[in-house]
């Protein structure tokens, strides 16, 4: 059961359409850039008396002459030019026009063909997103990813499969894979940011679902007011936390922390003296006792 | 290094003293606390050349490796030791602590990029919002609004948290405008429902969740969301299929069954009624069952809430 799944369960899709979204976006912009590539790549495969009609096909593409360059298509597979390339243009077509059942049709004719053809396995990946067949997505985009590891475009299709899965570690690591490839792209240090940011929400939630009543959940609560600043309400909750489990190093510092901070150095003092009873050979206690020490007034 | 990093990896020597029994790693954790990092990093790693896979071994390591700001070996040994045990919650604790760190850096590096950019305003907001922080999380958000108007993720994003603040009639406003902008949006589709069913107004809602599973005929929640809205507008026969369809998608949907019960109660099936009504009794028991496994848990220092406290049976879906 994934866990992300079950928690869309109750509170609604927030991120599922943010990834459909940005995936029918990113196929506006991919789909043009496939269909010449596929050209330039696998023009010797297609009779050279067709050659000069598949260019005109793509041009009418190009322009959002759809009906145009579907029947171009068409006509070119009825003339004898049943290459791979072909059926992935056609099916570029139905995917602008969302038409993801015939698309993905076409794409599968078009692997079926030539099996090492990246272009159509990402296309078919994310037309499979579209209609929400995750896993088979999935499946494509991670072969797609093998055949061409440089292409940003298979990255990005299979982190957005990842992250509608639920693989939140697949999709932070194809995040980083193409924050490497492209280091100068903001949108790929949002996506990484964002990516670790559900990560580490997921990490919470799974903390949540195992350990309902650890101590580890109040801490993460605590430290949250204390980052914020809200050091009363911090202050509350690491005393909750060491309620909750009195060995646990660190809170008693934390608390005395957020004392001094608060000049109350008598509360500082006891918390320090707590956290050495826990961790007797803390560099940071013992330091922060010195501190205080020095500070106090002498008798 | 920004405050979030500084006390992210701050927070990197904290962790349970108890049952480090083996000396090597008692040896780690006191060099840990002694501010002697690479010792400790060093000492861990010597114990897991002996004991590969040992997960408390790989979780004082990592602390080793966080506490000296090698945060990316850090993240591969937590993500090793959640392989290890997908339950353990130190590794779960210190592998969020570290994605917070993590997303803090990339957001620096997106500044420097485009300091003033939508996506910049958009990333303060989510991360408030991870802390929780939702003065703060909208403040951001309507900034990232006032970069780019047209951000259907942004008002999508504000939407949802008036409808979990049960503000409904401002997540409509919000969602209404991402949907004018985007109408084959999913996120905007359900929204609309979910925060009309809670309006108590269930025509419209049927009229957008409607609209969200043709969008995702893979969402189990919006199937289950429909079928509640279906059934508040009296329409028991249509519920069903709705709630269906959604247990098909998601068979341990305990809600969807509990609606399917009260659907087939009114349709005077009383026979589906009770068969639908026992299975979600045996995924309650599944979910306490459960609940009873992590009672056994060591990390467990509070008692559960007790049933009394839980949401009540049946309740349709959390805003």
């Amino acid at each position: 059961m994934n866990p992300w799944l079950k928690e869309q369960r109750f509170d609604g899709p927030s991120d599922a359409g943010l990834k459909r979204r940005a995936s029918e976006l990113l196929l506006m912009v991919t789909f043009l850039a496939f269909a010449g590539k596929a050209w330039g790549q696998s023009a010797a495969n297609l009779p050279a008396s067709l050659h000069g009609r598949f260019t005109e096909g793509v041009e009418a593409q190009k322009a959002g002459r759809l009906e145009e360059a579907e029947g171009i298509f068409r006509e070119i597979l009825a003339q004898g030019g049943k290459v791979s390339f072909v059926y992935n243009n056609l099916g570029v077509i139905y995917q602008m026009r969302r038409e993801h059942e015939r698309a993905v049709q076409q794409f599968r004719e078009a692997i079926r063909l030539q099996t090492d053809y990246a272009a159509p396995r990402i296309l078919l990946g994310a037309s499979l997103l579209a209609l929400g067949n995750v896993s088979e997505a999935t499946q494509h985009l991670e072969k797609a990813v093998r055949l061409q590891p440089q292409e940003p475009r298979a990255r990005e299709q299979l982190a957005r499969a990842y992250e509608r899965g639920g693989n939140l570690r697949g999709h932070v690591d194809q995040c980083r894979a193409l924050r490497k490839l492209k280091p100068e792209e903001p949108e790929y240090a949002y996506q990484l940011a964002h990516a670790y940011l559900k990560l580490a929400a997921w990490c919470n939630r799974e903390l949540a679902t195992h350990h309902p009543s650890s101590a580890r959940i109040l801490q993460f609560q605590a430290e949250n007011y204390h980052a914020q600043g809200r050091l009363d309400l911090a202050a509350r909750a690491y005393q909750r936390v060491a309620q909750a489990d009195p060995a646990l190093p660190e809170i008693h510092y934390l608390l005395a922390l957020i004392y001094l901070e608060q000049g109350k150095t008598a509360e500082a003092q006891r918390e320090v003296e707590r956290e050495l009873a826990v961790v007797p050979f803390s560099i940071a206690a013992l330091e922060l006792k010195k501190k205080l020490d020095a500070s106090s007034p002498s008798p | 290094m920004s405050r979030l990093i500084a006390f992210a990896l701050a927070l990197s020597v904290a962790g349970p003293l108890r049952g480090q029994d083996n000396p090597v790693l008692s040896e780690s954790v006191k060099a840990l606390y002694q501010n002697q990092f690479a010792r400790s990093e060093a000492l861990a790693a010597r114990f897991l050349k002996a004991h590969p896979g040992h997960v408390r071994g790989l979780v004082l390591l990592a602390r080793a490796e966080m506490a000296q700001g090698k945060v990316e070996p850090a993240y591969r040994t937590l993500t090793k030791a959640l392989r290890a045990d997908p339950k353990n919650a130190d590794a779960l604790y210190y592998l969020g602590r570290l994605c917070l760190a993590l997303s803090e850096g990339q957001y620096e590096g997106l500044y420097a990029m485009a300091p003033d950019s939508a996506r910049v305003h958009q990333l303060l907001a989510e991360s408030a919002r991870s802390r929780h922080d939702l003065r703060k999380a909208e403040e951001e958000y309507q900034a990232a609004l006032r970069a780019n108007p047209a951000s259907v993720e942004v008002l999508n994003s504000l939407g949802d948290m008036k409808r979990h603040q049960f503000k409904f009639e401002e997540a409509v406003s919000y969602y209404s405008k991402a949907a004018a902008i985007q109408p084959r949006d999913y996120d905007s589709a359900y929204g609309l429902g979910a925060a009309y069913l809670y309006l108590q107004n269930p025509g419209r809602a049927v009229e957008y969740l409607r609209r969200a599973v043709q969008i995702d005929p893979a969402s189990a929640p919006a199937y289950l969301a429909l079928g509640d809205a279906y059934l508040r507008a009296g329409r028991a026969e249509e519920a069903v299929t709705e709630l269906r369809t959604a247990v098909r998608l998601q068979p341990d949907m305990r809600q969807a069954y509990v609606l399917l019960g009260r659907a087939y109660s009114r349709l005077g099936k009383k026979e589906e009624a009770n068969k639908a009504l026992a299975l979600a009794q045996e995924l309650q028991q599944k979910e306490k069952a459960k609940l009873v496994e992590t009672l056994a848990s060591d990390d467990l220092v509070t008692p559960p809430p007790t049933p009394a406290q839980r949401p009540e049976e049946g309740e349709p879906i959390h805003p």
